[in-house]
């Protein structure tokens, strides 16, 4: 059976970076601490929360500050983006990162002191790929983060667990409901906003 | 002898009634005309849509009826180490699979580290309980013959769900046949009419591997807006992971996939194939030599 070790241990991230190859770089570790202080933020604020409406709430927050929720929406969807007119794009972007919230929120719920070390930091042009591995998780899974650095600025743009890609999964799944919807958008829209009010 | 007629009698039923559904099971093209349709289609590779949706219906009954409460008991029953233990047996048993794949693959090393393993786990791991290997740094890693052919060149060809077996494809579900024959417990079975040792063997994994699952898939079906296309999609990147061994699938493959699919707004050809286009350098980061080219 697949999904051995996934998205759960995506959101079982944890305080700072703890592990960073001192011989790094300094932008390389700047990466390696942007993460740390991702995880670090999540778990301060999401382990306090009790509902998994207070936990989606207090993610949205965060996901709208370290990921770039405009272009990993838009990945998500693919060529359907361009099929949408600018009404549903907007609207997109704001229940996919709705969405986002509650399914990853509710699994801080599971959180038990896990923590993420930085295995080394790749640059190539403006995207980083931050290596990390979950420690205090069964079998101490990989998970690789995608750091766009242009302009300074440091956004996720995907994450993958043992190699399961959160946007390439999202993607695909995305593309299924809505070619067997007649290829409306808007029927995504519709089917995720329910999904959000049912977490 | 009964066994295998038994067999063959249960996978003519069942092939019966798979061709059935196939002359049913069969998804539409979409129209031609429709670029973003047409891409997912393709995309998906599943043409078989409708009956492997059917079998994935099937085997999630299954599941709730008999796997799921099973491995809920068997969660409650056993502390940790004993399933460890469990566990441990189960994978020492998969050794000599794992060491012919690990050679088919030219994988010297990992060849190394899995006949180390299992010699080292029979005999101070106690027949296998304790994966007394990894003290010293061997580390398990699984490896099968649809790997293999992958290694080989083989492309994994569509898409499918089967019965009881899960998500799979043609290569796959090949390669866990020369899987079954290379076993040597599959032998062991037949000379020496114990194949229940083999069904056991079949039973108790899926019950294990289920029982250290059962969370991971709640959460994950209950965020799903489509659960079938979610995990046809995870299947697949864990096959292509398991393949690459887990190392780093160069940043190219993951880049044609993610960027050069969507093109910027208002550009037919994707950004990169632009000569100058530098709304295009957040999503193709271009080494500098082909920099100092465009401008």
């Amino acid at each position: 059976m697949l999904t051995r070790r996934t998205f759960v241990t995506a959101a079982a991230i944890a305080p700072a970076g703890s592990a960073i190859n001192p011989v790094a770089r300094a932008d390389q570790a700047s990466q390696g601490a942007f993460i740390g202080s991702l995880s670090q933020q999540a778990i301060t604020e999401l382990t306090s929360a009790t509902t998994d409406k207070e936990r989606a709430a207090k993610l949205l927050p965060i996901l709208q500050k370290y990921f770039d929720m405009p272009k990993l929406a838009k990945h998500t969807l693919g060529l359907y983006w361009k099929r949408a007119t600018p009404e549903e794009q907007t609207a997109y972007v704001a229940v996919f990162t709705e969405y986002m919230s509650a399914v990853y929120g509710k699994r801080f719920a599971e959180y038990s002191g896990q923590s993420l070390a930085v295995q080394k930091v790749r640059e190539t042009g403006e995207t980083s790929t931050v290596f990390t591995i979950v420690k205090g998780a069964q079998g101490e899974p990989r998970v690789d983060w995608d750091v766009n650095t242009a302009g300074g600025n440091n956004t996720i743009t995907d994450v993958r667990v043992e190699g399961l890609s959160l946007a390439e999964t999202h993607r695909q799944e995305f593309a299924s409901v809505i070619s067997s919807n007649g290829g409306k958008v808007q029927a995504l829209i519709d089917i995720l906003k329910k999904k959000v009010a049912s977490i | 002898m009964f066994n295998v007629m038994n067999f063959t009698k249960k996978t003519l039923a069942v092939t019966s009634v798979a061709l059935g559904l196939l002359a049913a099971g069969c998804a539409t093209a979409p129209d031609p005309s429709d670029e973003a349709a047409v891409q997912a289609f393709n995309e998906a590779n599943d043409p078989l849509e409708p009956m492997n949706r059917y079998f994935f219906e099937v085997n999630h009954g299954l599941d709730e009826l008999l796997v799921k409460p099973f491995a809920g008991y068997y969660n409650i029953a056993l502390p940790a180490p004993a399933k460890d233990g469990i566990r441990n047996f189960l994978r020492n048993l998969h050794a000599p699979v794992i060491l012919a794949n690990d050679l088919f693959q030219g994988e010297g090393g990992r060849a190394g580290t899995t006949a180390a393993r299992f010699a080292i786990n029979t005999t101070l791991g106690v027949g296998g309980i304790l994966d007394a290997a990894s003290w010293f740094g061997l580390n398990y890693h699984d490896e099968d013959f649809g790997q293999t052919l992958a290694v080989w060149g083989s492309g994994e060809g569509i898409y499918l769900h089967l019965p009881l077996m899960g998500p799979s494809n043609p290569r796959d579900a090949g390669g866990k046949l020369v899987d079954y024959v290379l076993d040597p417990l599959t032998w062991v079975g037949y000379v020496y009419n114990v194949s229940w040792i083999n069904t056991t063997r079949f039973m108790v994994e899926g019950i294990d591997t289920r029982a250290r699952n059962l969370e991971t898939i709640a959460e994950l079906q209950k965020g799903s807006v489509d659960f079938y296309a979610t995990i046809r999609s995870l299947y697949r990147q864990h096959r292509n992971d398991a393949i690459a061994n887990g190392e780093d699938p160069e940043a190219a493959l993951s880049k044609l996939t993610n960027d050069e699919m969507i093109p910027e707004d208002g550009a037919e050809l994707p950004a990169v194939f632009l000569p100058v286009a530098p709304s295009a350098q957040t999503q193709q980061p271009a080494s500098d030599d082909q920099l100092s080219e465009a401008y």
